[in-house]
């Protein structure tokens, strides 16, 4: 039995075990997708339901995403950068820890989705995976051990990021539609009333007046800066592939060195202040 | 019977050279990892092996955001700019694409009230589109009938065969683009008109087809208080990027900016997708919750405007099951009840 299918199995006989013990009334992992390529999120609830559980490199969503707003105890399959999130969620007052059973799995790392209506599969590492700090989630009720070690070596890492040009951001900015697909699939953009997107005040407008898509990008990427667990669903998400999580990764870096603050790490004790925050990226 | 002519790739790299003078000519280009209608001035730059471009003609010919007009706010004189601009050629439209401009039209212009913005840009715009030869798996205009060769919109459709374009004109604009332009296209011989009929064919079948949506929609019709929509929704995080992306969602919110006493009222995309869509001064919102937008979307889609305006507002491009976040796939959902 190959690991996929070993792990498949454990993720289906742990939500069996969950659900008919009433333990949880819902279960979040994964089925098959509609094509070749794709794994999508899925909530099982009922135990005859787990058999369309599965684990592969095609797992791409952050299911934390669905947490906030959910009734009952749910069950939550998470890799490691969803765990961060997680505890990001959980620090921040969204997701109450006793209302969640976390089976957390070992991950190799998932493949990069197909470019945007191109169907054409990458058969690539996905580019925040290079930049993994964590692949098996610190917090867990349930392990999946998978024997999968992270993804890539941190030495060998391509792509870690580095500042581009100004020049550079803004033309990735440029091919933006503003769709919110990037605040959409967010575990972190919790808020029902988004400031980027409010038409009261208008922080941005649906203009497009000069500087406008900049403004939009800078402004979410100081919200994430400390909060972001990189796991790439925004950038997964964008149709036009803006590489989000390597600015969140370089506003998150900033944050780490300048108030030893990331993601996740001050789960149970104080948060950082956005002001903190915005002081530290300008230093 | 409609005519056919034929023209080679020499004659399309001539054409291109002479309309890039004369009009904006659009192409099929990629851009990063996104796609779409650009400005092209030869023919090579014409990116029309790609399978479709992310961003259909719609973003030319109904612009994300828009003025409409503008007034002072002290003598509350309005004013508009004049809609004017150069001719555009859209060359490389895919069958399901130039069926959602036609789709465009009928809601837009083919009613009661007329568009004014969109009617001046289709006026002069000319929709040239190219048969598919290949195929991803989320594309399903066989199923909506848009496809793959001839969609039902555009003004002039080509059909590739190695160096050769078989050529049709759709509308009386096309035929007379393609009589005006008679140097290089030639009308076809019986020979070609039977080499046009196999590749046709050949193109048809090599399309798989999976969805009857007839027996579909019909099923759908009841299937408003159906429990499912529930469980269909439910992995939905309200991206709304099925729309944006679909070529024939038309909706569209109204604001205004102001700058001193000059205020100008613009209108931009919107979804009935987004949460804030359908509320109302007051906080009334008809479908305060994520299922009930879904619902709508595909409700609208397949109900809704098929019975106001008699064209079915999907066109099986499949850029909704592409790039939906959560894979939610119109089709398994349209088959949700078959």
């Amino acid at each position: 039995m190959s690991v996929g299918a070993r792990t498949e199995e454990r993720i289906r006989s742990i939500a069996k075990e969950l659900l008919s013990r009433r333990e949880v009334d819902c279960f979040i992992g994964f089925q098959a997708g509609s094509m070749e390529g794709v794994s999508r999120p899925y909530f099982a609830r009922d135990e005859s339901e787990v058999h369309r559980l599965v684990w592969n490199r095609y797992c791409r969503n952050n299911l934390t995403r669905y947490l906030s707003g959910m009734k009952g105890k749910v069950g939550v399959l998470v890799k490691g950068c969803d765990g961060l999130a997680l505890m990001q969620l959980i620090a921040e007052n969204q997701v109450k820890r006793a209302s969640i059973h976390v089976v957390a799995v070992e991950c190799g790392g998932i493949e990069a989705p197909a470019v945007p209506y191109s169907g054409e599969p990458t058969h690539a590492l996905a580019e925040h995976c290079k930049r993994c700090r964590a692949n098996t989630s610190q917090l867990y009720d349930t392990l999946v051990e998978t024997g999968e070690g992270m993804a890539i070596k941190q030495a060998d890492a391509g792509g870690m990021g580095s500042w581009a040009s100004p020049d550079e951001w803004l033309a990735e900015f440029q091919t933006c539609t503003r769709c919110l697909a990037c605040i959409r699939s967010c575990p972190i953009c919790y808020c029902t009333e988004c400031a980027l997107n409010g038409s009261k005040p208008w922080l941005v407008s649906k203009l497009e007046l000069q500087g406008e898509l900049a403004t939009f990008h800078l402004v979410r990427a100081l919200h994430m800066a400390g909060r972001c667990s990189e796991c790439g669903a925004c950038e997964m998400a964008c149709p036009a592939r803006i590489p989000l999580t390597r600015l969140y990764h370089l506003v998150n870096k900033k944050v780490e060195s300048e108030l030893g603050y990331s993601p996740g790490s001050r789960f149970g004790s104080e948060l950082v202040g956005v002001t903190e925050v915005a002081e530290a990226i300008h230093r | 019977m409609q005519k056919l002519y034929i023209v080679n790739v020499e004659g399309l790299r001539d054409l291109f050279n002479l309309l890039a003078k004369e009009k904006d000519l659009y192409a099929p280009v990629a851009i990063g990892k996104s796609s779409e209608f650009s400005k092209v001035s030869s023919f090579d730059d014409a990116r029309i092996d790609l399978v479709n471009v992310l961003r259909s003609p719609k973003f030319q010919l109904l612009p994300k955001t828009e003025e409409m007009f503008s007034y002072d706010l002290k003598s509350g004189e309005p004013s508009t700019k004049p809609s004017s601009g150069r001719e555009m050629v859209f060359f490389g439209v895919r069958p399901c694409d130039a069926s959602a401009i036609r789709v465009l039209d009928t809601v837009l212009l083919g009613g009661r009230f007329i568009d004014p913005p969109y009617s001046s840009r289709r006026q002069r715009s000319l929709i040239m589109s190219v048969a598919c030869e290949k195929f991803a798996p989320y594309c399903f205009c066989k199923d909506m009938g848009t496809g793959p060769v001839e969609g039902l919109g555009g003004d002039i459709s080509l059909t590739g065969d190695a160096d050769v374009y078989y050529v049709k004109p759709s509308s009386p604009q096309g035929s007379r683009f393609i009589d005006l332009h008679n140097d290089v296209f030639r009308p076809a011989s019986k020979g070609d008109s039977d080499s046009y009929n196999r590749r046709r064919s050949a193109i048809e079948g090599s399309m798989g087809s999976s969805l009857n949506i007839k027996s579909s929609t019909e099923k759908l019709k009841g299937a408003y208080d159906d429990p499912l929509w529930s469980r269909l929704s439910e992995t939905c995080t309200g991206c709304a990027m099925c729309s944006f992306f679909c070529p024939t969602c038309y909706c569209f919110d109204v604001f205004d900016y102001t700058e001193g006493s000059h205020c100008t009222r613009f209108r931009g995309w919107d979804s009935c997708s987004s949460c804030d869509f359908s509320r109302m001064a007051g906080g009334i919102d008809p479908r305060p919750v994520g299922e009930k937008r879904f619902r709508h979307r595909i409700f609208h889609k397949s109900l809704y405007v098929p019975e106001t305006f008699g064209v079915s507002a999907c066109v099986g491009c499949g850029r909704c099951v592409s790039l939906c976040p959560a894979n939610i796939d119109v089709r398994e959902v349209l088959s949700s009840w078959a």
